[in-house]
């Protein structure tokens, strides 16, 4: 052999990767929550500012002593712990009390993601289980009637919930500029679904489960507004009212709590939707999509047992 | 922003780039055993390694041996007083005959073709990226792919031959069924391929060769010796060199120099295999080489899946690979064999599109060398 041998990198195929990486994903991600928070300081002014603090911080300080106590090397720069604290803000009413934020994001922290060992492995969206717990303690203070006194804003839900469909003076345009009475990041039903089309373009949110979601909410909620049209509000109504949209945009763009193949997330999103519409015809609660969001979940593990037959076998 | 699929049409045609002859070849012993000691003289067509399944690795030229280690073979060309070997005359043989020739003389290919056959495809696709080698082979060498075609069809008298073409080709070749393909990887792969065809997967009584087996064919039925020189990209360029011809000065004499911590890829950008020496020569076997400036590396990571499903989206065996690579990580092979992990063609696109960088594919080959251990055939 001949004498000097020069030192080759070697490493595993393929030689060539994809130009976008989880990291990249997590900053589009933060992007586009970062725009709702921007409009909810536009609509709400400080207070959606000192909410949205108290409940970064909190999760951030939250996760760091996770990491420490898990003994793992921190992961606090993907901002996901800043991501699920701004989200977290933005399901609830401005002038909801700070220890029940701060409260609120650290459960998202603990119980919504460090239980199961970090982002990749929640299966449910980590603010769903969150506002979940958070809105089974404290109801009284999640519902922007009861919280926001000083407003002559109307709540959409709380005027469908106690008077009817018919009663309802606000319009499609009060919801698009945001004259409505609602959680921090559900104002403007204009922002939210330009963030939606942002994150369905950078394929953030799975275009499946948006679909499915939807075509359930617009199905189920059509069939109880034929059943009696004064009392419940039509698709369209309810998929502009409340945090219908806000909770598709921020619960359902997650990776590990959704299907991992198109048609068991586009069933995904369908049952989603239709547990929403349940929810909010047959409980007490005005708004019912991050629970519903948060109750679709349990059947992720059924929905990826369908699966297309593998190459050349026979099952 | 998700580019599953890569064209891989045939594009411009390249000539074939004329290399020197080296006065030195050398031969990788990966596999092989030596069968010549240091000082032998050898002639071309000599056999001088040997693998178990009798594959062997035979002397390209007339030379002697100047030194044997554990790693390789160094030849000294130049002439030797030894009788050189006749060439053999391939097709003057009876048919039973021919085929044991041609795998006698390296074509070892013809020993995995079943006897019972309907249809062979010769794939004139590329089953990689970063290819270039086929068009020169039709303008260059049409006589030898004919030569390769003519002794087939008289192995296989009964055989349908059909060729498997990128939509993109003007090329043909004389009598040959042609049948067009969008040149879309990983359509273009054997499996995938067969099943377009055929309409059926893993179909049976079918086969599948390369454009460079009869290539490979052809010289042999011409030569009557073992092959001498084997045509490979070299980057960007399409080369035929010598068998043997060491790697280092092949890439020097294509103006691609290699600096510590660049890499050598053999075999395709997908998926071939990085080399960890380059002062080895090339076997009949290689079909490409790639030389990598360490700036242009990829990045890998050994992140946590994030169950993105990229990988399962893109699978073109429709396997779930976000968990048969956890199920790889934790060596968990039985799931493995659940989950129908010997499918997998290895075409790399999992790993291309993963999130979360992390190293799929050979995930998967771990998880498939280890699978097989548990196979009742195994024990």
């Amino acid at each position: 052999m001949v004498g000097e041998q020069k030192q080759l990198s070697v490493f595993s195929a393929p030689f060539m990767k994809a130009p976008y990486s989880f990291t990249k994903v997590l900053r589009e991600q933060f992007f586009a929550i970062v725009l709702l928070f921007l409009a909810s300081i536009y609509f709400w002014g400080t207070v959606a500012i000192v909410m949205a603090s108290v409940a970064v911080i909190t999760a951030v300080v939250v996760e760091a002593i996770c990491w420490k106590l898990m003994g793992q090397k921190q992961r606090l720069t993907d901002l996901s712990a800043v991501c699920i604290g701004l989200s977290f803000t933005l399901f609830l009413p401005a002038g909801a009390p700070l220890w029940l934020v701060a409260l609120g994001a650290s459960f998202c922290i603990i119980f919504g993601k460090m239980v199961f060992g970090g982002i990749a492995y929640t299966p449910f969206s980590p603010v769903a289980v969150g506002y979940g717990m958070v809105s089974v303690a404290w109801t009284q203070y999640l519902s922007p009637t009861d919280v926001i006194l000083a407003t002559e804003l109307l709540d959409p839900l709380a005027e469908l919930k106690s008077y009817g469909v018919d009663s309802l003076s606000l319009t499609i345009t009060d919801f698009i500029v945001g004259n409505q009475l609602t959680v921090l990041g559900g104002a403007s039903l204009g922002v939210i679904l330009v963030v939606l089309a942002y994150m369905l373009l950078r394929k953030l949110l799975r275009y499946e489960v948006a679909l499915g979601y939807v075509i359930g909410i617009t199905l189920v909620s059509y069939v109880f507004y034929m059943q009696d049209p004064a009392l419940n509000a039509p698709p369209m109504l309810f998929l502009s009212t409340g945090t219908v949209l806000l909770s598709l945009l921020l619960l359902m763009s997650g990776f590990s709590s959704i299907p991992t193949l198109p048609l068991p997330r586009f069933l995904y999103g369908l049952c989603a939707g239709g547990i929403v519409v349940l929810i909010r015809t047959y409980t007490s609660a005005f708004d019912g999509a991050p629970l519903g969001i948060l109750l679709a979940s349990f059947l992720v593990p059924y929905l990826d047992m369908i699966r297309s037959r593998p190459f050349g076998s026979r099952r | 922003m998700r580019k599953k699929f890569f064209r891989v049409g045939y594009g411009e045609t390249h000539s074939i780039r004329a290399v020197s002859s080296p006065a030195t070849l050398v031969f990788p012993l990966e596999g092989f055993a030596s069968t010549v000691k240091k000082k032998e003289s050898v002639v071309r067509g000599d056999v001088i390694a040997s693998a178990p399944n009798a594959t062997y690795i035979y002397a390209p030229c007339d030379g002697v041996v100047t030194a044997v280690t554990e790693n390789a073979i160094t030849i000294e060309k130049g002439t030797v007083e030894k009788e050189p070997r006749v060439p053999i005359s391939i097709q003057s043989l009876p048919i039973e005959e021919q085929c044991a020739m041609l795998a006698e003389l390296g074509f070892t290919k013809i020993r995995s073709l079943p006897k019972l056959q309907i249809t062979i495809v010769i794939n004139a696709l590329y089953t990689d990226l970063g290819l270039s080698y086929i068009p020169a082979l039709f303008t260059e060498e049409l006589a030898v792919l004919e030569k390769g075609i003519e002794c087939l069809r008289e192995l296989f008298p009964a055989v349908q031959i059909v060729m498997a073409m990128p939509t993109d080709s003007t090329y043909s070749l004389r009598g040959m069924e042609n049948v067009y393909i969008e040149p879309m990887y990983p359509h273009t792969i054997d499996e995938l391929v067969l099943a377009r065809i055929t309409g059926k997967e893993n179909p049976h009584g079918v086969s599948c060769l390369q454009l460079l087996d009869i290539w490979h064919i052809g010289k042999l039925v011409m030569e009557g010796l073992p092959l001498s020189e084997s045509i490979l990209t070299v980057n960007e360029y399409t080369v035929k060199a010598m068998v043997g011809h060491p790697i280092e000065a092949l890439l020097e004499e294509c103006g691609l120099p290699v600096e510590s911590g660049d890499a050598v890829i053999m075999n395709g950008l997908l998926r071939g295999y990085p080399l960890a020496r380059i002062d080895t020569g090339i076997l009949p076997s290689v079909f490409s080489l790639h030389r990598m400036k360490k700036e242009t590396f990829p990045v890998v990571a050994e992140d946590p899946c994030v169950s993105c499903g990229a990988c399962t989206a893109v699978c073109p065996a429709r396997l779930r690979v976000h968990l048969l690579n956890q199920y790889a990580e934790r060596s968990e092979f039985e799931l493995c064999e659940e989950e129908h992990i010997f499918a997998c063609f290895e075409c790399g696109l999992c790993d291309y599109v993963c999130l979360a960088k992390r190293p799929l594919l050979q995930y998967l080959r771990y998880a498939k060398h280890n699978t097989v251990k548990l196979l009742p055939m195994a024990n």
